[in-house]
């Protein structure tokens, strides 16, 4: 009979103890890495631009929150400290992509390399459109 | 031939005159905090659209929900999903007009503390606010920054009773600008 009561005070202690840390897990879930998502779409910048160009609810609908593999020549990079924006297309109406802060942190060496005229493909995730289309925690693949 | 390059010259020098009284940043920052005795919470969103003209006397802001990064991912999908809805409602936009533009002079260095009045329209719902805002000029250079306070309930932002208590009933909002002057191409 103890031993019963042992087994039963052990599982509930287990139970406790996973409960509490499933608990911690999903309230302190990381932020995704882009490095390791796998892309819903694969597209060039300038074929984002112009489906959200062309129709905005229809590319919102299709790309809002999605994680995005985009590729093109860079037109312009915008850093100020350790915040990185790279530009697709056209600087006032292109595709602008914000480097993750951790990635950034990471690769400064291969960010600085990057210049105008450059083809490089970006992963992240994209957030709609005001001027531009704006994609953030962008990590390059390539 | 003298005339031509005259009226040329003077096109140009108004254009120019014309572009000074326009800036825009596509860097803006704003940031909201929400403090409670339980929590602090706060989001940033560094990718903020903003023009102002002084000529017309405009100042417009835009904004993806989006954008706003939180330190905890969780909070950030909740805020999202739940509370601003951002499928649906992508876009956050203020438009709004000086109402003492007088006070300013973009030729001479200072800060410059104004009042604008406009519209914020956001999770679907517009409102009419009027914000303090702080202009500083220097050497041509032209910052504005802001701090004021909205309610969520305002905009139809339903807040759960279970998290009733940590999310405040009233947000702080900090905008900041730097401008650049605008060039047409």
């Amino acid at each position: 009979m103890n031993k019963f009561v042992k087994y039963i005070l052990i599982l509930l202690v287990l139970a406790a103890v996973s409960g509490a840390g499933a608990w911690y897990y999903v309230f302190n879930k990381p932020h995704k890495n882009m490095l390791n998502e796998t892309p819903d779409f694969v597209l060039t910048a300038t074929d984002l631009f112009a489906e959200f160009e062309t129709d905005e609810d229809v590319a919102n609908a299709k790309y809002l929150g999605k994680t995005l593999e985009i590729s093109g020549e860079i037109v312009e990079v915008n850093q100020t400290e350790n915040r990185y924006e790279i530009l697709f297309e056209d600087s006032m109406q292109g595709v602008t992509c914000l480097i993750d802060s951790t990635f950034s942190a990471n690769n400064e060496a291969l960010l600085k390399q990057l210049t105008e005229g450059k083809q490089v493909t970006v992963r992240g995730k994209c957030n709609g459109m005001l001027m531009d289309v704006k994609m953030n925690m962008c990590v390059l693949v390539e | 031939m003298k005339k031509a390059a005259i009226i040329l010259l003077i096109s140009a020098l108004s254009t120019v005159a014309m572009a000074q009284n326009i800036f825009f940043t596509k860097n803006a920052s704003i940031r909201f905090s929400s403090a409670t005795a339980i929590e602090n919470i706060s989001a940033e969103n560094k990718q903020v659209v903003s023009f102002v003209d002084f000529k017309k006397n405009k100042l417009n802001f835009a904004v993806l929900i989006k954008s706003f990064r939180f330190k905890n991912a969780l909070m950030e999908e909740h805020f999202n999903e739940n509370y601003l809805e951002s499928d649906k409602f992508p876009k956050a936009k203020f438009k709004g007009t000086f109402s003492d533009i007088s006070k300013l002079n973009l030729k001479k260095d200072g800060t410059y503390q104004l009042n604008v009045q406009g519209t914020l329209n956001m999770h679907g719902v517009k409102k009419n606010i009027t914000v303090p805002v702080t202009i500083t000029v220097k050497s041509g250079k032209l910052t504005a920054s802001s701090k004021f306070s909205i309610s969520p309930e305002d905009y139809g932002i339903k807040i759960p009773d279970v998290v009733k208590d940590k999310i405040s009933k009233s947000l702080e909002i900090n905008v900041l600008a730097d401008y650049k002057p605008f060039k047409r191409k």
